[in-house]
């Protein structure tokens, strides 16, 4: 079961969140849990003990630390038995993925890092005393969440759980960010997915400069919007049931800097690597080598989100680079530069990134960057692409512009001069993209 | 703002719930059951059972389809949209596929010692390109070359029936459906007129057939999955020869059905069950032609075929239809290939470029 199928959208959703507010509230975490659960066996049934057994194997571990919270020693041994779990499991999963073809289990990184995270903070004493199991559970596998995240913070999270924070109001909310993220996953992602597939159904004879950098262009957006379109839907769904979920996707595609887009792409993973790996390193205090060293190291965990290969490896040295040269070379003019020109900047650079990850090997990438840099005397354009372009025209538009946040200030300003309208507008808008997006998927 | 959240969140469940019990009440309806004893996992027969009794789903594809239109998608999944027919795009051909089914065929020819005939359909896209949204920067496979190719391949050992270039002369009329792949009884005529002259026989004037109207309100396959409501539905047509000959029509399944007419079931909505009765896969048809001596004919073939055979029935007294995708190799063992006078491959070009079904063909 995905979250874009209609099994989801039009039977599982109402009858959860019917479920769920049907019952006491005192219940209502516990039958999250199973709501959690049964969602999960649905969308992956063949995992779902392995969901279970790790989830009571961390647990055991928390109360482990706990126990022997008085005794360095035996903490550390416990938690480092327990990091070696969470990171070989990722690691042998991803092996078995690329080796044998194995499916990695749905939400294997979701899971196991927000548990590390949790279990870190125990250790260091930043959480005084485990949860409850139905709580922690729920923080680990919390279906709005369980396919790509946002990662989140688990006192946060588990404090909200307990907090009751629920009403209409708030669920209209979550309706309007899980209808912008429904949209994003059926409209843009699929729309974009298109034009990708076509591009690279043309032949040899038939690809030219603009076609490569099309290609690179719906490869990243396709990503993009289905990644972010996820991570909207999650923080929709958490809502729906009084949780906040942090957001994970702040148009990366408007940043100035390639720094930039780090703090807007993929952000709570960002952040937890940040606060769990890079800064104990003493990433912003160090001198050039600790920063550099650090800040690659973050990359190409950055880069490993998306698997454990070479080429997100290279993709991480690629991004440190230009980090650094931003940092230590180009740091004076960047102020002076207008932002359009530093938006374009890291826009290409970060398309260039792309073929990195699109590419089945480096060797592919190669060739991408050849032939978007005319190499061997290709051509611009041509037919065929202009056919796939007035084919796709619309949902190319689309794609840039809601890569901005041009609707956002503009429903800011309606919200500010004329807040009746805007609030009409919305809700309007809302029922229309959801029976869009509907359409698209039935 | 607080009051326009909620009515947010009331309209959301509302719609949501509204098209949850439509799907709830169209299943309960339908006795469609989801604890089926089948191999499918459960959650893959949950989503196909939401599927297939979501309400309105017709509307929702036709509003989808549009809005893509409007987005300027013309093709989708394979189907370009034309103003008012669906347009089924074919794929190159599977290099592989096609020189094994020539192969088997030229065996075959070779070895039959009875005159052999090949004749390869084309489909809707090539023949009628005028109704192909922005065609001229569409690079569609190109179905004319890949006929001929074949035709080349079979190095005159295997007579090829030009069937392209009757639909093609004849593109602005009625010869494929709208909503369906497959040719129509006219298209069907043209492309008998001009086998028949290749098999030596002669075909009637199109004058000489009463045209019955079966049913105007014809949507095929196509349409099931495009449901667009601008393209209008499909019209049926049975051509019946005016003579006095009688006809039997034989399907040879263990049912064993005989017909004496060469439509039996017109009431039925595709046209495909209504020619002869259906594809069986093993049909005879004799009719009292009159010739002298009698002549026969043996077919292979794929459904393309079924609304060409009852024009053939005019000159041939005898006519063997197998389709070597529904019989099993003893059936094909069977056949007494030097019983017959003329031998006639056909396929479409669907079938003869993507599937393996011709080369199946065994000498007996």
């Amino acid at each position: 079961m995905q979250f874009c199928s209609l099994s989801f959208l039009y039977m599982f959703l109402p009858m959860s969140v019917m479920l769920f507010y049907a019952v006491p509230t005192h219940r209502r975490n516990l039958v999250l849990l199973a709501i959690s659960l049964i969602f999960y066996s649905m969308a992956d049934n063949m995992w779902l003990v392995v969901l279970l057994l790790s989830i009571c194997f961390d647990y055991v571990m928390a109360g482990l630390l706990e126990d022997y919270k008085s005794s360095q020693k035996y903490s550390r041994i416990i938690f480092l038995i327990f990091a070696a779990k969470e990171i070989l499991m990722i690691i042998w999963c991803d092996m078995m993925h690329q080796l044998r073809g194995m499916p990695i289990p749905v939400g294997l990184y979701v899971y196991t890092l927000t548990s590390l995270g949790y279990i870190t903070d125990l250790y260091k004493g930043k959480i005084e005393k485990k949860d409850s199991i139905v709580d922690f559970a729920l923080l680990c596998c919390f279906f709005g969440k369980i396919f790509a995240g946002p990662l989140v913070d688990g006192r946060d999270f588990i404090d909200q759980l307990n907090a009751k924070k629920r009403s209409l109001s708030t669920m209209g909310e979550g309706v309007v960010i899980f209808v912008r993220g429904f949209a994003k996953q059926a409209i843009l992602a699929a729309g974009m997915h298109e034009v990708y597939e076509q591009l690279q159904m043309l032949n040899d004879g038939q690809i030219t400069v603009l076609s490569v950098w099309l290609l690179m262009i719906s490869y990243t957006f396709s990503l993009y919007y289905a990644l972010s379109g996820f991570c909207d839907m999650a923080r929709g769904l958490g809502k729906m049931f009084g949780l906040e979920l942090p957001r994970n996707f702040y148009y990366p595609f408007q940043s100035r800097t390639v720094q930039d887009f780090f703090s807007r792409f993929n952000i709570t993973y960002v952040e937890f690597l940040k606060k769990y790996v890079t800064n104990p390193l003493g990433r912003e205090y160090g001198g050039f080598w600790t920063y550099a060293s650090s800040t690659l190291l973050l990359n190409v965990l950055t880069g490993f989100w998306f698997g454990i290969n070479l080429n997100n490896l290279a993709w991480g040295i690629y991004f440190t680079v230009f980090i650094l040269i931003e940092k230590y070379v180009l740091f004076r003019w960047i102020p002076k530069i207008p932002p359009m020109f530093l938006r374009l900047y890291t826009f290409v650079i970060v398309m260039l990134s792309f073929t990195i990850f699109a590419g089945e090997n480096l060797a592919q990438t190669a060739e991408y960057l050849n032939a978007m840099f005319g190499v061997g005397g290709m051509p611009f354009s041509n037919n065929s692409l202009l056919y796939i372009i007035a084919q796709h025209w619309a949902v190319i538009l689309l794609s840039f512009i809601f890569a901005t946040s041009i609707t956002e200030k503009v429903n800011r300003f309606l919200n500010k001069y004329t807040p009746a309208l805007s609030n009409v507008l919305s809700v309007v808008m809302n029922v229309m993209v959801l029976v869009t997006a509907t359409a698209l998927v039935v | 703002m607080t009051m326009y959240k909620r009515i947010t969140a009331i309209l959301f469940m509302a719609l949501i719930m509204f098209l949850t019990t439509g799907t709830l009440g169209k299943g309960l309806l339908s006795f469609q059951t989801l604890s089926d004893s089948t191999n499918v996992p459960f959650h893959e027969r949950f989503e196909n059972f939401i599927s297939s009794n979501f309400p309105f789903s017709d509307r929702f594809k036709s509003f989808a389809i549009r809005i893509k239109r409007v987005g300027g998608t013309s093709m989708q999944k394979g189907v370009f949209i034309g103003d008012d027919i669906l347009l089924e795009n074919t794929s190159p051909p599977a290099d592989l596929l096609v020189k094994r089914n020539v192969e088997k065929m030229l065996e075959f020819a070779n070895d039959s010692a009875v005159p052999v005939y090949a004749m390869i359909i084309p489909e809707k896209c090539a023949v009628k390109q005028q109704e192909i949204p922005n065609a001229e920067y569409v690079q569609l496979f190109n179905q004319k070359d890949f006929i001929e190719q074949v035709g080349d391949a079979f190095s005159g050992k295997i007579s090829m029936v030009d069937a392209y270039f009757p639909l093609f002369l004849n593109q602005d009329k009625y010869i494929y459906y709208r909503t369906d792949p497959r040719l129509t009884s006219l298209g069907a005529y043209y492309v008998y007129q001009t086998l028949a002259s290749r098999l030596n026989v002669r075909a009637p004037d199109i004058t000489r057939y009463t045209i019955q109207h079966t049913s105007h309100d014809f949507y095929g396959e196509t349409y099931d999955r495009f449901p667009l409501s601008d393209v209008e539905p499909d019209v049926i047509s049975l051509y019946h020869l005016r003579s006095e000959r009688s006809v039997k029509v034989k399907h040879n399944t263990p049912e064993e059905q005989i017909y004496d007419t060469l439509y039996p079931n017109k009431e039925n909505a595709n046209p495909i069950d209504v020619y002869l009765g259906g594809n069986s896969g093993d049909i005879e048809l004799r009719a009292n032609v009159n010739s002298a001596p009698n002549r026969t004919l043996l077919v292979f073939g794929d459904d393309s075929m079924m609304p060409i055979l009852p024009f053939l029935s005019a000159n041939f007294d005898e006519i063997r239809f197998i389709d070597l995708s529904k019989v099993d190799e003893s059936d094909i063992f069977s056949v007494d290939v030097f019983y017959y006078d003329q031998v006639l491959f056909a396929y479409s070009v669907e079938t003869f470029a993507h599937t393996s079904v011709p080369s199946r063909i065994e000498f007996s």
